[in-house]
């Protein structure tokens, strides 16, 4: 497993890049790349359409930085704008995923439940199955605590939602996990 | 702990709370898995977002092309900053038009005591000061509202030398509107100079 880069870019790099330096750029979309292309990932399904809005998350981003204030944390500045393209995203594609969550709960559970199954190759497909069948609002909020690993206090700025609904988000998130994998209830 | 506390820890990992849910750990331990990174994909998008280009610029943002020395101007027109004053110590220790390096300074502070900057900025709801002293950090070196309400000061430590400076004024870059301003050759944008010299 490969931890989650959690440590925030130079601030310098930031400044930078806010009055337009393209090396400094450059070295944002380095620094971020992989942790976007991860969440997009998990909240669309299919690659090459995260290949594509993180792409144009980047682009919004090059173009929204001179607008960056500075009393706003960076990181959750930038997920904003990803989280945004990818809602777009996911509204233009939302019939083809739900079609498709239909058959992964079951498949699910057979792989799950069935370790000799549970190669690599399966086991991350299972996982996407699960992470699809997730409601959109519960897989952000799922994908941004957990995976992401942001606080509810920085989840609260990022999306606009309030902090007792986002916790509700993910347990909601966590127990149809379990349940879709097969797993006993957690208390 | 109060707010500035947990503000200034790192964020606890959310991980730590599945300690006794094996099925979701592992789940988030495979979900976290990075993609490789990919040299090509960074290099596309970098040149998309440049083709692109920055959203024009506009008295909202400045930062970018305009200029501060014109962003500076416009504000000054719409009497959102007076101009910059020195304050009575500083008057003592500053004079404008004296250099000793290669490209001219606007200003010559003596002392590596603090230098004082204010700036009449009265419409203004922040005011920061960037340099190189500060690696251009917005969020280093805010500056105070004087008690007449008008200014904004703060007196910064600095090592003998050349150094340029600009302020952050709600999120805009200008350099200060009372002294020349200079280019910075790094950023491509206007930016003053100031000499701290050796007591």
């Amino acid at each position: 497993m490969v931890a989650p880069r959690r440590d925030p870019i130079d601030r310098s790099v930031v400044a930078r890049a806010v009055v337009g330096d393209e090396a400094a750029f450059t070295e944002l979309v380095q620094w971020y790349h992989a942790r976007f292309l991860r969440f997009a990932r998990h909240m669309l399904r299919d690659d090459a359409e995260a290949d594509d809005v993180v792409q144009e998350a980047f682009i919004r981003i090059y173009r929204a930085l001179p607008n960056y204030q500075e009393q706003e944390r960076f990181e959750s500045w930038l997920f904003r704008i990803l989280a945004n393209c990818c809602r777009t995203a996911l509204s233009r594609s939302r019939r083809r995923s739900d079609h498709l969550v239909s058959l992964g709960a079951r498949e699910a559970r057979d792989v799950y439940q069935s370790p000799e199954l549970r190669n690599d190759a399966a086991w991350h497909s299972l996982l996407r199955t699960a992470l699809a069948g997730l409601p959109h609002d519960q897989r952000e909020a799922f994908v941004l605590h957990y995976v992401d690993g942001h606080s509810y206090e920085t989840m609260v700025t990022l999306t606009g939602v309030r902090q007792s609904a986002l916790k509700m988000r993910v347990k909601r998130a966590c127990d149809r996990l379990r349940h879709m994998l097969g797993a006993p209830d957690h208390g | 702990m109060g707010d500035r506390e947990m503000r200034d820890v790192p964020e606890r990992d959310p991980m730590l709370a599945l300690r006794d849910d094996p099925v979701l750990r592992t789940v988030v331990s495979s979900l976290r898995e990075m993609p490789p990174s990919d040299p090509e994909a960074v290099r596309r998008i970098v040149r998309a977002a440049v083709a692109a280009g920055p959203q024009r610029a506009s008295l909202a943002r400045p930062w970018h092309i305009a200029g501060a020395a014109v962003a500076a101007s416009v504000l000054v027109a719409a009497g959102y900053i007076v101009g910059h004053r020195p304050n009575a110590g500083e008057r003592d220790r500053v004079s404008t038009g004296w250099s000793t390096v290669a490209q001219p300074a606007s200003r010559v502070a003596h002392g590596v005591a603090a230098t004082a900057f204010r700036l009449d900025a009265p419409a203004a709801r922040a005011v920061s000061l960037v340099g190189d002293f500060n690696s251009w950090d917005p969020a280093a070196t805010p500056m105070t509202r004087d008690a007449d309400g008008r200014g904004w000061s703060v007196a910064v430590t600095m090592p003998a030398g050349r150094h340029t400076y600009a302020f952050v004024v709600d999120g805009l870059v200008i350099a200060d509107p009372d002294v020349p301003s200079v280019r910075d050759p790094d950023y491509d944008v206007a930016v003053s100079a100031l000499i701290v010299r050796e007591r």
